[in-house]
């Protein structure tokens, strides 16, 4: 029972990192019906410009802030040049084309990356609390344990992400992004700049991964290929998310991590190899395939012309 | 009465298409300050071409455009909305996922009013349009037909354009609503309101405009007084191929 | 065959054949395995140009299938088996991933078909690769056969050109046949694919299963050649690289995967001797990093790759496209100005029975039109009854009920928004409505899906036509022969007599039918070259190909000039006299309408207001008022 709990809230810190990507993935495809193929290569590139600032300081709180800021602050530029050059001039393009663009945007940011920092496997020196947390106690279990930093992580992803849905639903920003989302003809219509909006919410939404990949990085590896690999996570649970609802980017993160957590570990009697990263995927497939109906009526089927 | 005056909209020989595929073929129009014209023609004829070319949806390829004698042919639409022009598209284009009044703010988005002001403006729209008011939270995408091309009328009177252009006012709409429609345009025309409308139904349209062109196949065929056109056999030899 | 045309046609093929074959012996081993790299990479890039060129599905796993015969290389070596079956065996343990894939994938669409893509490549990583890796399943053997030894780099180039040569052989085979046109036909529109009785389902998972096994194929020969297989080669962005290479190259294109196998290869070798014992990883960052911007920059400024840009710059090659041997002048398909073909549409002059003939119907002199000898138990050619479709509070139909006589041609004429287009969507089976049968001479249709009821007789064109640009006006009527063509994929790739003669004879059906209207002349031009009116013209005539039993026109005459609409008002005529076709029409046009119609039905707001011969119609004051509002008529 005590495993159980212990995997469970595994699951639910590992999950936080998921949501607070997902959030951004799906901020950006409302804005734009774009998948943001290449968020995962934003953050890392910005994981890695904290990592240049870190590298050989002792972890001090001010530099990691800074450190920080920088990071997000280029990621968010990233965000903003891809859709500019990359998603902007695709608009009457079809649908595919943005998806293919974004993808070469992440190889080309990996390529960079490897090409500026290598692949090796680094660390990076912070200031965040490492200690793990008897959280157990507080219902009789003594054993299950919490990292301080993974808690951490958690509350910035509620906080970030709750802050975001209270944005999307009630500043006029937010108003502007939910109506280019409904309708950017129109939206352009009543002189809403499509364009410059769209690039805003790229902008956020790159931050907003960024702030994920830098808390993650800070607290086990930085290297481009785990990054990317979260990144295909968070698009599980964006779909989840019906690529719309924020809170359930809340929720379907911890979701997911709870379930690869349960997969990863022995209680079919033996571990399955690689389950636990896959079974997002199964998960995935199952997800798609009940709401079949609703995605090709939400994504303009031509069936009712 | 107004014939000194420089005409608010002023169309010459416009040229406007899809790609490789021509639909019109020189258009000249003029609408007036203060005017209700009105666009008839059979389908297929360049109604809404026309509308999208004025509003900057689509790049015309000869011609020119002016409004208030500044050039707008060839400006990307947030442009040419600021500069006055507001075109209500086909086909009740509300947001659906926002509420009735979210969808007036947006109305209003080009005039960048404080908070306040724009609430003031939403409420003179629920005067005008009292089933409106009824709904407010609702969200667009359930209201019928009537209320939701009621809204989109209203969303574009929040822009305080100098133009309005409605394409297809009645499109889809049972004819008591039709009638409902344009007695609503009527009202805001003796308002002050100019406007540009598009219509199939030809009586409908001749009773609130006060001018009209008929298009076919691209060009002007016919052009004169609602007065005039109402008494013509060519309008309905127009849509139903030739006196019976 | 004459002799000068038979250097044309086989001269290119004999020359890169000799090229290919000497090439190994006249370079440096290292040099002959880049050649076999290049070649491999080549139909990597191939499998792509099925599944995402022609039928319009973004892959991002191909590494995993390609992944996928590397692995089985290896166990098979583990396992001593004969080199001869490795291939055969990587591709059928394809054949299940890429069905299974489909099935879940292909009826989303395009983008979440890519991200069940990025799943699948997940998941073969992880609980495939890296497992099968760990426990040890890593060499690949180069086989020998009798005396060869395919160690020696030489003998493995030539056995890798030998495979690649059959896959590109069968794939231009494919894609030249019917399978190919109706991928194209499918990428283009699903509507209009299924309204020609393609099944668009099975083809895209027909496409992603020769995908499959193309890239599993090339696996195989990938881990031999560098007889070891490791997961860390097929990852994600292994799965990019292929993605991108081709799109460089020119997606789409046969020509264009070949030489998205030089891109895959050769940026790294050519910078090589720069980079000599310097930093290692810009070595291996050099070719993704060009890949990823030449990648960016095609999408975003020139979609169909390299080779657009030559044909754009007026590159004249036969290789270029694979189309039938006609004359054809190379355009940009994007071109800006309405492009004069230098061809108008001649007026109606077809003698009567030409038509007939063409299609080889003997024309029905015995009148199937006239109604005279009516047997009375005889069910109408198509009957909608009771049809309601509700979107949400509003009724777009309700209560419609229509029926066509064999050999009627019926109008059906109200203001836009009456669900016209809604009425014939129901019928075609593109919506299901929420009441109501269709029956297709006496059987009931409801509940097909919409090819199916193209296949029983029912045929249909749209608003908008919906041409494959890229194809010409020749090969875009074959499509409509889709459903009396048996043979299918294994047919086109061996070349049975039987697939070969039905190919042929519906080529010469297609001809005949182009003779006999009068348009031979643009035959062999691309569909994207035609002026609107003329690609109306040709998708009424593709509708019509197959002789349905019922054909359904949905605004025929919308963007036709006058003299267009008079050519084509004639065809309609013809095709329903002489060749029995019920007929059924949503028009504007009232000059049309009223002077071929044998019948008209007026909606209404989604209702039947009246019916009745085109006179009846035009004088009933209800259908007036519904036209020009209700009292209209002048006081």
């Amino acid at each position: 029972m005590e495993l159980y709990a212990q995997l469970v809230v595994n699951g639910i810190t590992n999950g936080a990192v998921y949501g607070l990507l997902a959030a951004g993935f799906v901020l950006v495809y409302r804005a734009s019906r774009a998948l943001n193929f290449a968020q995962a290569g934003m953050g890392a590139f910005g994981a890695y410009v904290l990592f240049d600032v870190m590298k050989d300081s002792g972890g001090g709180g001010g530099r990691y802030a800074a450190g920080f800021a920088l990071g997000v602050a280029v990621a968010a530029v990233l965000g903003l040049l891809t859709e500019r050059l990359a998603i902007r001039p695709l608009r009457r393009a079809p649908a595919l084309a943005p998806l293919i663009a974004t993808v070469g945007v992440l190889l080309l940011l990996q390529t960079l990356i490897i090409l500026r920092w290598g692949g090796d496997l680094r660390s990076i020196p912070n200031p965040l609390p490492k200690k793990p947390w008897r959280i157990g106690r507080i219902v009789g279990f003594e054993s299950v344990v919490v990292n301080q930093s993974a808690v951490l992580i958690l509350v910035v992803m509620i906080v970030l992400v709750s802050v975001l849905a209270l944005v999307v639903t009630r500043t006029r920003w937010g108003l502007t992004i939910r109506s280019i989302s409904d309708n950017p003809d129109g939206a352009a219509g009543l002189g809403v700049p499509v364009g410059r909006v769209s690039g805003q919410a790229w902008a956020l939404g790159a931050a907003i991964g960024a702030v994920a990949a830098l808390l993650a990085a800070s607290t086990t590896i930085l290297n481009p290929y785990t990054l990317f690999l979260l990144q295909i996570k968070a698009l599980v649970v964006g779909v989840f998310a019906g690529l719309k609802d924020l809170r359930l980017c809340l929720i379907g993160g911890p979701l997911l991590g709870i379930v690869e957590s349960l997969a990863g570990s022995r209680i079919f009697g033996h571990q399955v190899a690689g389950l636990s990263d896959s079974v997002g995927f199964f998960a995935l497939v199952a997800l798609l395939l009940l709401r079949a109906n609703t995605i090709t009526e939400t994504l303009g089927d031509t069936r009712a012309t | 009465m107004n014939g000194q005056a420089a005409p608010l909209l002023a169309v010459t020989g416009l040229c406007s298409g899809y790609g490789p595929v021509q639909v019109l073929y020189g258009i000249d129009l003029e609408v007036s300050r203060g005017e209700v014209v009105a666009l008839l023609g059979p389908n297929g004829a360049g109604k809404t071409t026309l509308l999208r070319t004025i509003a900057g949806q689509i790049l015309p390829s000869a011609g020119t455009i002016t409004v208030n004698g500044h050039c707008v042919g060839g400006l990307a639409p947030e442009r040419v909305v600021g500069a006055g022009v507001v075109l209500v598209d086909e086909g009740r284009q509300v947001f659906p996922t926002l509420t009735v009044a979210e969808n007036l703010v947006m109305g209003a988005h080009r005039r960048r009013l404080p908070a306040k002001s724009v609430a003031a403006e939403c409420e003179r729209a629920y005067d005008l349009f009292p089933r409106l008011a009824e709904r407010r939270d609702q969200l667009a995408g359930r209201l019928s037909g009537g209320e939701q091309q009621m809204l989109v009328i209203a969303r574009a009177l929040l822009a305080e354009p100098e133009l309005m252009m409605i394409d297809e006012a009645s499109m889809g709409l049972a004819p008591n609503i039709s009638e409902f429609v344009f007695e609503t345009i009527g009202r805001l025309a003796a308002d002050g309101l100019t406007v540009l409308v598009t219509e199939q139904y030809v009586r409908l349209a001749l009773e609130v405009a006060g001018r009209g062109y008929v298009l076919k196949q691209g060009h002007i065929d016919i052009a004169g007084t609602a007065e005039e056109l109402r008494r013509s056999d060519l309008v309905e030899a127009s849509y139903l191929g030739g006196v019976s | 065959m004459r002799p000068d045309g038979v250097l044309r046609t086989f001269g290119p093929w004999v020359a890169l054949a000799v090229a290919l074959a000497v090439y190994p012996f006249t370079v440096s081993p290292y040099w002959a395995l880049i050649g076999s790299f290049v070649v491999v990479y080549s139909v990597v890039a191939l499998s792509l140009t099925v599944l995402t060129g022609w039928a319009g599905a973004v892959s991002l796993s191909q590494a995993a299938f390609v992944g996928l015969g590397a692995f089985t290389a290896a166990e098979l070596t583990a396992r001593n088996v004969n080199f001869a079956l490795w291939i055969p065996i990587a591709m059928l343990l394809s054949v299940p991933a890429s069905v299974i894939t489909g099935a879940v994938a292909l009826r989303l669409p395009g983008l979440y078909f890519a991200v069940v893509t990025l799943a699948f490549g997940v998941v073969a990583q992880y609980m495939l690769f890296i497992p099968l890796e760990n426990a040890g399943t890593t060499q690949v053997a180069r086989p020998r056969f009798g005396s060869v030894d395919f160690a020696d780099e030489r003998s493995f180039f030539l056995l890798c050109v030998l495979c690649a040569s059959l896959a590109f052989g069968a794939t231009l085979r494919i894609g030249r046949g019917k399978t190919g046109r109706a991928l194209l036909t499918v990428r283009t529109s699903r509507t209009a694919a299924e309204a020609l009785a393609v099944d668009s389902v099975r083809y895209r998972t027909v496409a992603f299963v020769v995908s499959g096994c193309l890239a599993s194929g090339a696996g195989v020969l990938l881990g031999t050649l560098i007889q070891s297989s490791r997961s860390n080669q097929f990852t994600l962005f292994a799965s990019i690289q292929y993605l991108a290479v081709t799109f460089i190259g020119g997606i789409g294109s046969v020509l264009g995967a070949a030489m998205a196998g030089a891109l895959q290869v050769l940026p790294t070798e050519l910078i090589r001797p720069l980079i000599e014992g310097r930093d290692s990883d810009v070595l291996r960052q050099f070719a993704p990093l060009l890949q990823a911007t030449l990648l960016l920059v095609v999408v975003v400024l020139r979609p169909d790759g390299v080779l657009g840009l030559l044909r754009s710059i007026g590159v004249r090659a036969r290789l270029l496209e694979p189309r039938p041997p006609r004359e054809a002048a190379f355009a940009s398909p994007s071109s800006r100005a309405r492009r004069d073909i230098g061809f108008t549409l001649p007026d109606w002059d077809i003698a009567p029975g030409v038509l007939a003939a063409a299609v080889g119907r003997a024309p029905s002199a015995d009148g199937r039109s006239a109604t005279d000898e009516v047997v009375l138990d005889t069910p109408a050619a198509l009957a909608a009854t009771g049809v309601s479709v509700r979107f949400g509070a509003v009724a777009a139909l309700d209560e419609v009920s229509l029926s066509v006589q064999p050999g009627e041609l019926v109008a059906i004429i109200g203001p836009n928004g009456a669900g016209k287009t809604t009425l014939f969507n129901c019928c075609s089976g593109f919506l299901v409505p929420d009441s109501g049968t269709v029956q297709l001479h006496g059987t009931d249709i409801t509940s097909f899906p919409a090819h199916r009821r193209a296949a029983a007789g029912l045929g249909r064109s749209f608003q908008t036509p919906r041409l494959v640009e890229s194809m010409s006006v020749f090969e875009n009527l074959l499509v409509g022969f889709h459903p009396r063509i048996a043979h299918g994929v294994p047919g086109e790739i061996a070349g049975f007599t039987y697939a070969l003669e039905e190919e042929r004879e519906i080529r010469r059906r297609s001809g005949a039918l182009l003779d006999s209207v009068g348009l031979s002349a643009i035959g062999g031009l691309a569909a994207g070259d035609l002026p609107s009116g003329l690609r109306k013209v040709i998708e009424v005539l593709r509708a019509l190909v197959p002789v349905p039993d019922v054909l359904l026109l949905d605004e025929p005459s919308a963007g036709l000039d006058p003299r267009e609409t008079r050519w084509l008002a004639r065809l309609i005529q013809t095709v329903n006299r002489e060749l029995g076709v019920s007929v059924v029409l949503i028009e504007h046009d009232m000059s049309l309408v009223m002077g071929i119609s044998d019948y008209v039905y007026v909606l209404e707001f989604g209702r039947m207001l009246a019916s009745g011969t085109p006179g009846e119609v035009r004088s009933n004051p209800e259908v007036i008022a519904a036209y020009l509002g209700k009292e209209a008529l002048p006081a």
